[in-house]
């Protein structure tokens, strides 16, 4: 138990940070612990924590806790249960020894809300207050002396960008840890009306007595109004929430970083590609020819490759993103969309995570974590597989390609513009669909600040990019590695003997009585009505490791030789003059397109399916997903094939 | 301010009109959502402004308390004025 005075030689103490959204925690938390950090994930809910040793200037070995930003210490979803929960222990840190409540100086009657449901907790706290620049833009000027006098905790100003008050709030904490009293912790019961209102008029009395006109400001004749909003930020609004000029910079924004996604990234893209090619074709000719070396060059390093490949764009992303969080324009995306997107049952800040779906699909469900309301979060995982991800685009490239005639090379432009409509036109459909279908609820809601805009801070954004990042590498990509893998086993066991023969006809032979070509063969009685036989068959099995496998496993199907640049020219030629048993040619315009509405569709990345496991709780969103949406690819693709062959195109 | 003349029984937030700026009556409706919105600060007496309409009219956002809050019509409607 906790006695009266604490002894703080001992075990090194847990400091946690609590406050609302956008007040400036996330600011203190990088300035008190640096640059080593971790996040982590809560088991069983979507809940970041993240934790930190306290930088040694502070001259304190105490843990750092940031917790995300709350607004109420009454929960009202399971992920706020999570957070308030952990202030009492059973987390994934001990309960705190101290509480730094963190309350924005010019929204003070709002924050200090919060500070007074933790004092009622009896956690130990200090307070911390931020934003003291922006009060004086106001004219005003906050008093801490008094507020720690109203409070009865101590009130520190903070700059948490310069570090100004850090160090003496710091001092403070220690110390409150040490002396408060804390024997008698305890969550808050359910609140009543009368109860919030009786906090707010205390709050706001704390607000008058302690924040008065500047002296500056009194001298150039009083300050703006109370309630004004920061003026700065009224400007910026008047245009990017004017109902035209908001679009139009919506757009624009959104455009920027969509194709800054796949334009900057594609060179880092062929670099890393041609660097895990080199260093796979090393592993193979270095050692002598053996199923271990193949497993080793081919199996795992490529497959490690298809974990980096991504990198770039996600790298990219996350850090556009952090740019639109930091600035503050994030929350205002939300809002201008949020109308459009609850027409198909999803929410503003559903948009987010599906922009990056363009890319992955895997970091759009990680993304999907902010969505507060559970029935709008999971519609958002669920449709996520339909959003274009950027491992569709070489099999899309190969396929229009074949289609595009020389003659007329803006139909392979067009068809990917179309390509990109049929994906959003298709999550929309399915997103309505599936809203109209579950029960009705009432937890669809969105209340959400819109903080003012100040200049981001490149520091933050660079770690919560690289924090980001790493947590892909990690989380995604270890199961992405562990299924490429055991494709590329499907695709190359039982071991044939291939002694003697020319290497690219040796990886022919192999694959041609591999597992999966006998799981492609069973297949070919689905593969026949969409014009196809089992040899694409096999590649789609392939696909299931990463989409874009399916290229390669395609050219090596058919004795496709050559470097990586003359295989795509190469693989053309031969799906030019590749024949079914009857003779018939096996790439037609129909049973082509029928590939590429198939791909629209299908639901083909193991990786993300574990991903939306891991992210949904169970089971039942990752089969759904296999099963619908591969099973609607089919019928989609059968019908393209069907009715094109009714109208007389082979 | 709200006009004078006939009083409105239910005006709420949902349908104010540009350049709004009143006081908070009262919260009626769905519960949860109501002591959400207590709890972020739409306490009745507190004085509002609307600050801008999004481009299809919903969400609406208002500024109280030295911020801006951006709601939905639906919550916006559990507001009195």
């Amino acid at each position: 138990m906790h006695s009266d005075l604490k002894d703080d030689s001992a075990a090194p103490a847990t400091v946690v940070l609590l406050g609302q959204p956008n007040c400036g925690k996330t600011t203190l938390f990088n300035r008190l612990t640096g640059s080593h950090s971790r996040t982590s994930n809560y088991p069983g809910a979507t809940v970041d924590f993240s934790l930190g040793e306290l930088n040694q200037e502070f001259e304190w070995p105490a843990q750092v806790v940031d917790l995300p930003g709350l607004a109420s210490l009454v929960p009202q979803s399971p992920d706020e249960e999570v957070t308030v929960r952990s202030l009492f222990g059973g987390a994934a840190h001990p309960a705190p020894d101290v509480a730094v409540v963190v309350a924005d100086s010019t929204q003070l009657s709002r924050h200090l809300y919060l500070a007074l449901q933790v004092r009622q907790t009896g956690i130990p706290m200090v307070v911390a207050v931020t934003m003291c620049d922006l009060l004086a833009r106001r004219g005003r000027v906050l008093d801490p002396a008094r507020l720690e006098e109203r409070l009865g905790c101590p009130v520190v100003a903070i700059d948490g960008r310069s570090g100004t008050g850090v160090k003496e709030l710091l001092d403070w904490a220690r110390e409150a840890a040490r002396t408060q009293p804390d024997h008698d912790r305890r969550p808050l019961g359910p609140l009543t009306a009368d109860a919030v209102k009786a906090s707010y008029a205390e709050t706001e009395l704390f607000e008058k007595s302690c924040i008065s006109v500047s002296p500056e400001a009194a001298e150039q004749g009083g300050a703006t109004q109370d309630h004004d909003v920061d003026p700065v930020t009224r400007r910026i609004d008047s245009v990017l929430l004017h109902p035209l000029l908001g679009l139009a910079a919506f757009v624009l924004i959104m455009g920027t970083i969509f194709t800054g996604i796949f334009w900057a990234a594609q060179p880092v893209m062929d670099l890393i590609d041609g660097l895990f090619g080199s260093l796979s074709g090393l592993l193979v000719d270095a050692a002598p020819e053996s199923f271990l070396v193949r497993l080793l060059g081919d199996g795992i390093v490529k497959g490690a490759g298809g974990v980096v490949i991504f990198l770039p764009q996600i790298v990219i992303l996350f850090f556009c993103m952090g740019l639109l969080e930091d600035s503050g324009y994030l929350a205002r995306a939300a809002v201008l969309v949020d109308r459009p997107l609850s027409w198909v049952g999803l929410n503003g800040r559903s948009f987010v995570p599906l922009l990056s779906g363009f890319a992955c699909a895997i970091p759009g469900m990680m993304a999907a974590r902010t969505i507060p309301g559970r029935r709008e979060r999971l519609l958002t995982l669920f449709i996520m597989p339909l959003m274009s991800c950027s491992a569709r685009l070489p099999v899309y490239a190969l396929l229009l390609a074949f289609l595009t005639p020389k003659d007329k090379p803006w139909i392979g432009g067009f068809g990917l513009a179309l390509l990109y409509m049929a994906s959003v036109t298709s999550g929309a459909v399915i997103s309505g669909l599936v809203a109209r279908m579950l029960p009705a609820s009432s937890s669809s809601s969105f209340m959400l600040e819109l903080p003012v805009y100040r200049i981001p801070q490149f520091k933050v954004i660079f770690r919560s990019t690289y924090l980001r990042s790493k947590h892909y590498l990690t989380k995604a990509g270890v199961p992405i590695l562990v299924i490429a893998t055991t494709l590329w086993l499907i695709c190359n066991l039982p071991l044939t003997d291939t002694a003697g023969l020319d290497p690219d006809l040796a990886a022919s032979r192999r694959l041609e009585s591999s597992y999966a070509a006998m799981g492609g063969r069973a297949l070919e009685p689905l593969m026949q009505p969409l014009g196809l036989d089992w040899r694409v068959g096999v590649a789609l099995i392939g696909a299931f490791g990463a989409r874009e496998l399916f290229v390669g496993s395609l050219a090596i199907i058919f004795h496709v030789a050559g470097d990586d640049d003359t295989v795509q020219e190469s693989l053309l030629q031969t799906m030019r003059t590749a024949t079914l048993p009857d003779g018939s040619p096996l790439f037609t315009t129909a049973s082509s397109l029928g590939l590429v509405v198939f791909f629209i569709f299908a639901m083909q990345c193991l990786s993300t399916a574990a991903v939306a496991r891991k992210e949904s709780g169970g089971w039942t969103m990752p089969l759904l997903q296999i099963f619908v949406f591969t099973g609607m690819a089919y019928l989609a693709a059968w019908f393209t094939v069907a009715s094109l062959r009714a109208l007389g195109v082979a | 301010m709200r006009e004078a003349g006939p009083v409105m029984d239910v005006a709420s937030l949902a349908e104010v009109s540009d350049g709004f700026h009143g006081e908070i009556r009262d919260l009626r409706g769905d519960v949860a959502v109501c002591s959400r919105l207590l709890e972020i600060g739409f306490t009745p007496g507190q004085s509002v402004r609307l600050v801008a309409k999004s481009p299809f009219r919903d969400p609406l956002a208002f500024s109280l308390r030295g911020t801006v809050i951006a709601l939905r019509r639906f919550e916006a409607s559990c507001i009195l004025i």
